[in-house]
């Protein structure tokens, strides 16, 4: 365990930076830590607050148990590896919980279909288990008797995304390497003499000597616009309800079968699917919505509605708690939801990390490393090929963008 | 079987028997048998009962029967009730009956209430603004969170209900004889709007009883919460705000302890002080913040407001007559726990100005008082929950810390048929209240006949209100001058519980603030400060102001906590049956009644 020291922010930029990393959000802020704990010059800009778009705004989720079997399920597995690394160094903790999910379906249809995703996630090295009946109330015993069966991932867990993000806001500032400015906002760049470049910032210039890495997570699209490039991103947003704290009335992360199929969708109606799950404040988190609504932040009184209905009928004891909070977040989300990490096809000297869709939180780590392989050359632990921001680049992806 | 004869309702408290008058709520109930705490915090354990008496806190959450955690000084006592120690966790296992919370059970049979204006707020400019709509004819639904209307200004006793909840009892039908009977006003209360909404076709609001609310133009008249700066005991039981211990007086003649101190800044500790010495309370003194030269000059300045002045004159007469001395320059620094956990000591210690305008308290020792309460009050905060569900523009008057709904000279707001009046756009007290919903239900009545004509026709003139509202507003900026600076933030020490619901202490928003944290909304994530049942009403406004001490950065900058609150808690079954069937307003009005008058 290491106690870290508090990091400082400035508000100055420095005169420039090997790498400079756009967004301390999950991502930007784990891959300035990873830069800078081994040794990199790094420098981390923010416009607004560290976690406040993304990261702050969803439940915090390391899942297994939602990704389809390939590169995806990869990535999410050796990020897992890593959050229990980290977990384990965290003084002050970030409050990781291996709670388990529990996928449940409605009927014998959609439990065919589970078991089908389990067998091949099996294939691929998860743990699963199946659970019918009586089985299945032992388990979750409060959940409905209606239910046809679920499927139980012991390795799904969570995490406090504000904490995670604070902790590695210390381990990036730990060793002196990192310099962190608030209040610069990326503009755009221009060349310098001998083939560097300066990137423009609502503060100012700062040289860049090898990358800038575009973290902003659902504003990546905008900022690799700004850097003369183009990624397909849209802000796919969700609603979570938030209920006063009650007794535990679940220990896992509980959600329907079709949430796999809502995340995969390319409807750009809303969908909704229930997720339910308690946390160690003791209140409940209720989700989840997808939908394209550009920024708005007003919830939408038929989706709050929704996930409340759905979260009931999972759970029929929720109908007499009170709900305290809804909010909404942004996913950032490429049209085949899957991240986009690696260097753009484009502009040279920008690295992307983001498109994470609903699952930054827990890609987080295993973007970070990937990234520190493809600044030193080095093999990366996960095949990043079909992360590659260049497959956006053909005419006909470009179609179907959101 | 209880007897509905019996004098006194009988319950039981962890168990033991005991009674309560007639209408008691449960927290006067407890009250009235010596009782002042009657929930646990969560992590620290800590005792906690009445703090702010009017459903603005959450702190004196409460288990009654099947009822887990509700508010007891909004939750009428029931003869029979079993009323036990809140651990402060609501129930998942047993649904709680309707309106456990809120009261009387909800009609459900079918569709949305309906009228022209909806009027939110049940106080002097939500009355004002429905007796003003209906006297230009148009219908109007007047909601209300409490059981009776009148608000904290015009509270009524429940000792004059005859039977069953009347709203509009005798005080108020005299002040609004034209309310009383109107066939187009249709009254629900003892249940909040927890979801408001405008579209093209009107606006449509969502009580917590699951009814739902349609009208064409909406009145936000949800008036104010106290302001109460922390200091170290802030947290015991017996320490509520003015206004609570002025609310449980009003409305159910108990008072919150035998030995008290009134303390803090502000015009209403000598109108509370009065009143409760008036009961029959030992009020051992009033502490102000402000030294005398400035209380001085704000007389001054009420010579200029005979009626004021002759209410002031009043109430200082009366604390002159009892013997209650006032200490100006001084603020209560500490308050101690006796042997039952309960409030028993209070230490006052004078301030000395600092180089900013404000005050410090600049001696260790101070001055010991024995007592069994405080009552504290440093100013109010406006209620802008419902403001911030609907996106309105916010302003910030000058001298006040705290940002209202933004207005315009009808009471108008950014949002086309949402119009606003009372301390929601601006702390400026009962009487500019009363005048503004006065032209803001006037107003509403215009957009509803969609005439042109800039009041609506009919009622009385709105110049004269004009005119006076001008004067109210005048005298209102004079006293924000004259308070604006005194809220003791120095007496907050690391030990210091700030967000009470979620046992957050100071050491951890500064240790945030140490870490860097710019925004309201960062130190509320590492913290989880303002996280809890009351979603930060009674914590945000006082991290907004260590924060602007401690950072030098505006309100702007620090942000609040959420961006569109839940207006009020509600159960997921409520929530699962909101949907909308139709949009707002888009029901035919032109056809049959215009007002509901849905059955009681």
């Amino acid at each position: 365990m290491t106690d870290l020291a508090v990091p400082r922010w400035c508000d100055e930029l420095p005169a420039g930076a090997d790498v400079v990393v756009v967004g301390a959000g999950i991502v930007g802020t784990a891959v300035a830590a990873r830069l800078a704990t081994a040794g990199a010059d790094v420098c981390l800009l923010e416009r607004s607050a560290p976690a406040a778009g993304t990261s702050s705004s969803g439940e915090g989720n390391l899942l297994v148990s939602d990704k389809l079997p390939g590169a995806e399920l990869a990535l999410a597995m050796r990020s897992l590896a890593l959050w229990q690394e980290l977990d384990a160094e965290a003084a002050h903790g970030i409050e990781l919980e291996r709670k388990g999910g529990l996928v449940v379906a409605r009927d014998a249809a959609q439990l065919a279909a589970l078991y089908d995703l389990a067998a091949a996630q099996e294939g691929a090295g998860v743990s699963v288990q199946r659970l019918e009946g009586a089985d299945l109330a032992d388990v979750e015993p409060h959940l409905s008797a209606q239910l046809a069966g679920a499927l139980f991932y012991e390795d799904d867990a969570q995490v406090q995304p504000m904490l995670a993000v604070a902790h590695q806001l210390a381990r990036a500032a730990a060793n002196g390497c990192c310099c962190m400015v608030r209040g610069a906002e990326a503009r755009g760049w221009h060349d310098l003499p001998r083939g560097t470049r300066a990137l423009e910032t609502t503060l100012g210039s700062l040289r860049v000597g090898t990358a800038v890495v575009n973290a902003a997570g659902p504003w990546a699209g905008e900022l690799a616009a700004r850097l003369g490039s183009d990624l397909p991103l849209a802000p796919r947003r969700g609603h979570v309800l938030v209920t006063e704290p009650v007794p535990v009335i679940t220990a896992h992360k509980v959600y329907e079968a079709d949430y796999v199929g809502s995340i995969h969708s390319a409807d750009e109606g809303w969908r909704c699917s229930s997720v339910v799950e308690s946390t160690q404040s003791g209140t409940m988190l209720l989700g989840s919505s997808r939908e394209l609504a550009g920024w708005s932040t007003l919830p939408i009184p038929e989706i709050v509605a929704t996930i409340a209905a759905r979260a009931i009928s999972l759970f029929p004891g929720l109908a007499g708690v009170r709900l305290l909070r809804t909010y909404v977040g942004f996913r950032p989300a490429t049209p085949d939801r899957l991240p986009a990490i690696g260097w753009d096809a484009r502009v040279p000297g920008l690295l992307h990390a983001t498109g994470h869709e609903g699952a930054g939180i827990g890609l987080s780590l295993a973007t970070a490393e990937a990234l520190q392989c493809l600044l030193e050359k080095t093999t990366p632990p996960v095949e990043l090929e079909p992360f590659d921001p260049a497959r956006f680049s053909s005419a006909e992806e470009r179609v179907t963008r959101a | 079987m209880p007897d509905a004869r019996a004098p006194m309702l009988r319950f039981t408290f962890d168990g033991r028997p005991l009674d309560a008058p007639r209408g008691a709520s449960v927290a006067s109930a407890l009250m009235a048998n010596g009782i002042s705490s009657w929930r646990r915090t969560r992590s620290l354990g800590a005792a906690r009962g009445l703090l702010c008496g009017i459903g603005s806190c959450f702190d004196c959450l409460v288990d009654v029967g099947d009822a887990h955690a509700v508010r007891a000084c909004l939750t009428p006592l029931q003869d029979g009730d079993a009323v036990r120690t809140s651990a402060s966790l609501g129930s998942s296992a047993i649904p709680p009956p309707h309106g456990a919370s809120s009261g009387p059970r909800s009609s459900e049979d079918g569709g949305p209430l309906r009228g022209d204006v909806l009027v939110i707020g049940g106080g002097p400019a939500g009355l004002s603004a429905a007796d003003a709509a209906v006297a230009r004819g148009v219908s109007v639904v007047l909601v209300d969170n409490a059981h009776r209307l009148g608000g904290q200004l015009l509270r009524q006793p429940s000792s004059d209900e005859a039977g069953g909840v009347a709203p509009l009892g005798p005080r108020l039908t005299a002040r609004y004889p034209r309310l009383a009977g109107a066939p187009a006003l249709f009254v629900a209360t003892g249940s909040a709007v927890w979801q408001l909404r405008t579209g093209p076709h009107g606006v449509a609001g969502w009580l917590e009883d699951g009814r739902r609310v349609e009208a064409t133009a909406v009145v936000l008249a949800p008036g104010a919460t106290e302001l109460v700066a922390p200091f170290p005991g802030w947290d015991l039981p017996g320490v509520v705000t003015a206004g609570g211990a002025q609310a449980l007086l009003s409305a159910h003649d108990q008072l919150v302890g035998r030995r008290l101190l009134v303390a803090g800044s502000g015009p209403l500790l000598f109108a509370v002080a009065a009143h409760l010495a008036d009961a029959g309370a030992d009020v051992l003194g009033v502490v102000e913040a402000l030294p005398a030269r400035r209380l001085v000059a704000m007389m001054a300045a009420l010579a200029r407001y005979p009626m004021k002045a002759a209410e002031a004159a009043t109430y200082i007469a009366s604390l002159g007559q009892k013997g209650v001395g006032v200490r100006t320059g001084s603020v209560l620094a500490r308050c101690e726990p006796g042997r039952r956990g309960a409030v028993s000591r209070a230490v006052v210690v004078p301030t000395a100005q600092d180089g900013h305008g404000g005050f410090r308290p600049w001696a260790r020792r101070g001055r010991v008082y024995d007592v069994d309460a405080v009552c504290i009050s440093f100013g109010f905060v406006p209620r802008l929950e419902l403001a911030r569900q609907l996106g309105l523009d916010e302003a910030r008057l000058p001298d006040q810390q705290f940002s209202a709904v933004a207005c315009d000279g009808t009471q108008a707001t950014s949002v086309a048929g949402v119009f606003a009046a009372g301390e929601v756009t601006g702390i400026a007290g009962g009487e500019a209240a009363a005048l503004e919903g006065a032209v803001a239900g006037a107003s509403a009545a215009a957009y509803c006949k969609g005439d042109g004509s800039r009041w609506g026709g009919g009622g009385e003139p709105v110049a004269p209100t004009e005119r006076k509202l001008l004067q109210a507003r005048r005298f209102a900026g004079r006293l924000a001058r004259v308070y604006r600076t005194a809220v003791p933030l120095e007496l907050i020490t690391d030990e210091t519980v700030i967000c009470r619901c979620e046992d957050v202490r100071a050491d951890a928003i500064f240790a945030a603030l140490a870490a860097g944290a710019a925004t309201a909304r960062e130190v509320r994530n590492v913290t989880r400060c303002g996280m809890g049942y009351c979603q930060g009403r009674t914590c945000g406004p006082l991290v907004q102001l260590v924060m602007k001490a401690a950072r030098g950065s505006s309100m702007l900058q620090i942000g609040d906590f959420q961006k569109r609150p839940v207006v009020s808690p509600v159960t997921l079954e409520v929530v699962a049956r909101s949907a909308l069937p139709e949009r707002p307003g888009e029901a035919d009005r032109q056809d049959g009644e215009p007002c509901a008058r849905a059955p009681k």
